[in-house]
């Protein structure tokens, strides 16, 4: 095939990374791993959780199912079923243990279950303090998210 | 999800796997709250995975 018609890789991939590290020695590599944890927190999370640092390291994961999961409805705060997920997703990677996994799991349909209930106990008033684009979503939250409580 | 925990927890040793399935089963017991069978099917996941 000529040069010309090659057709050019749209996104680089893990072996083009690959091929790239091969020329790093162990200081570049503490370097990139030490940018790489300073970038982004979701970085350090994974870190923290995959070496057992810190007290809990489910405790992020947690605090993200309780974000997207019984969100503060009155701040406007929505839900989302696929950011839940995705928490349980990263620590799977990360650490990805059965008895972490299924706490978060179990956690997950705790938040789920218990967000529920709590709007199916208010009064009318709660509602009311609402703002209708606030409530017309929560609904349509709710109905979204009582399925996936039972089934993945 | 809850599927998926009783899947997980079902590969843990006995005191872990009692815990966690008492607080899916408290889990249920909310869910007959909430219509759409979602308590009924519940019901029907915990009898199959935790053999009661």
């Amino acid at each position: 095939m000529s040069e010309a018609k090659r057709k050019p890789r749209s996104q680089p991939a893990w072996t083009d990374i690959k091929a790239k590290l091969a020329g790093f020695d162990r200081r570049g590599l503490m370097g990139l791993i030490q940018d790489l944890y300073t970038a982004h927190k979701e970085n350090r999370t994974f870190l923290h959780a995959r070496f057992g640092l810190g007290d809990d390291a489910l405790r992020p994961y947690k605090e993200a199912l309780d974000r997207w999961l019984w969100p503060d409805v009155l701040r406007n705060q929505d839900t989302s079923v696929a950011k839940a997920k995705q928490a349980i997703s990263s620590y799977r990677k990360a650490v990805g243990d059965a008895l972490g996994l299924a706490e978060l799991m179990v956690f997950y349909c705790e938040r789920a279950a218990g967000f529920c209930n709590d709007l199916g106990n208010q009064d009318e008033g709660y509602f009311d303090t609402l703002s209708s684009a606030c409530s017309n979503r929560l609904s349509r939250s709710l109905g979204n998210y009582l399925r996936p409580i039972a089934m993945f | 999800m809850f599927e998926q925990a009783l899947k997980v927890i079902g590969k843990l040793p006995a005191p872990d796997r009692d815990v966690l399935i008492a607080r899916l089963d408290r889990v249920r017991v909310i869910s007959h709250n909430f219509g759409y069978a979602v308590g009924d099917d519940m019901d029907s996941l915990l009898a199959r995975h935790s053999g009661t």
